[in-house]
């Protein structure tokens, strides 16, 4: 089987919630340059693929597509996907503790700190503004709040620390939750070129669920695709903060070729592969 | 919101181990300044930002199976 080939779907959340397009906010990346990729690391992504014969002239495979998207703010990928939720659990185990330990020291009256209410109400917001902020993820369609993930998450920044909100104009710069692809379609899907979908598999850095591929390499040419991205905007209402889904789109193209297929490993000579000599 | 900065580096690591360099479009950088940084999804990104300012880095892998880090950051000034 082929080399599966990923293509990398990198944005800048901030900038493209600030200017609501994707439009100068993206980054693409492919792992096909030896084949003859243009634009990566811009936001028109020309990706090569080399279909359909190999050098003898035998009948290459169909060629793999994966899409992965990221932030350029958001929480390494590389991260466990219980990050969230386990940071989360553990912080309101800490406030748990930290109200056990408040609760002692008043008894004690500590260091005679707890003379009057407003010493402990000090200490008690204390506790509370560290204990973080949790955020719900909105439905796109009906308003419904859900939990991200299994649990409620609280709103970190990209190095996974907790944030306070003081309020909704003055935000800390927080771990913009990564994108996600909701479809794939444009001219190359039209003219059935690539037969993308959505594929669940048990891998735990993406989440799950992927986009991917399967490339018609029998016909030659350019062709543009799209993809949905939605990515998520924090704000606060109803006393909530929560997460609301933005719709946005943005283009790439794939480039067909009857060139020979290239492995890399092997320098990508266009010749026959050098057999190890046993 | 208040400012901090995030640098995103993407490496295409079995093309970098095959060609025994980052060069040669293997490595591309981009960040999240607000103040129009400079080179933006090339190896000689130029980030924009003030004193005091916290920058983070995080590095991806192009392929999820070619695990990639970052091993140090030496900051120099530039000629």
């Amino acid at each position: 089987m082929s080399q599966q080939l990923a293509i990398i779907l990198m944005v800048d959340v901030e900038a493209a919630l600030k200017d609501n397009t994707l439009e100068g906010n993206t980054y693409l990346f492919d792992n096909m340059k030896l084949q003859g990729s243009e634009g990566l690391g811009t936001g028109k992504l020309i990706s090569a693929i080399n279909g359909i014969s190999y050098y003898d002239g035998s009948q290459a495979d169909k060629q793999i597509l994966n899409w992965l998207p990221y932030g350029v703010g958001s929480l390494p990928p590389t991260l466990p996907k219980s990050f969230l939720a386990d940071k989360s659990k553990n912080s309101d185990l800490n406030t748990i503790e930290d109200f056990k330990a408040l609760a002692e020291r008043i008894e004690t009256n500590e260091n005679s700190q707890f003379t009057d209410i407003a010493s402990v109400v000090e200490e008690l917001k204390k506790i509370s503004s560290s204990a973080g902020v949790k955020a719900k993820v909105q439905s796109k369609f009906q308003g419904i709040l859900h939990d991200l993930g299994i649990s409620e998450h609280k709103i970190m920044d990209i190095t996974g620390e907790l944030i306070t909100i003081e309020s909704e104009g003055k935000i800390p710069e927080i771990n913009s939750l990564t994108p996600i692809i909701t479809g794939i379609s444009g001219e190359a899907v039209d003219k059935n070129i690539i037969y993308p979908a959505a594929y669940g598999s048990p891998d735990m850095v993406t989440d799950g669920w992927y986009w991917s591929a399967s490339v018609d390499t029998y016909r030659p040419g350019t062709y543009a695709y799209t993809m949905d991205v939605q990515l998520y905007k924090l704000s606060h209402s109803d006393g909530q903060w929560r997460w609301i889904p933005v719709h946005m789109r943005c283009e790439a193209y794939i480039r067909i070729t009857n060139d020979f297929k290239k492995n890399g490993f092997t320098n990508a000579g266009v010749g026959s592969l050098p057999l190890p000599i046993i | 919101m208040e400012s901090k900065i995030s640098i995103c580096t993407v490496v295409d690591v079995i093309e970098s181990l095959s060609g025994g360099t980052l060069q040669n479009g293997n490595l591309c950088m981009m960040d999240n300044s607000p103040y129009n940084s400079t080179n933006q999804g090339t190896p000689n990104l130029c980030t924009l930002c003030y004193p005091g300012q916290t920058i983070n880095w995080t590095i991806l892998a192009l392929d999820v199976q070619t695990p990639v880090e970052i091993k140090n950051i030496n900051i120099s000034s530039s000629g």
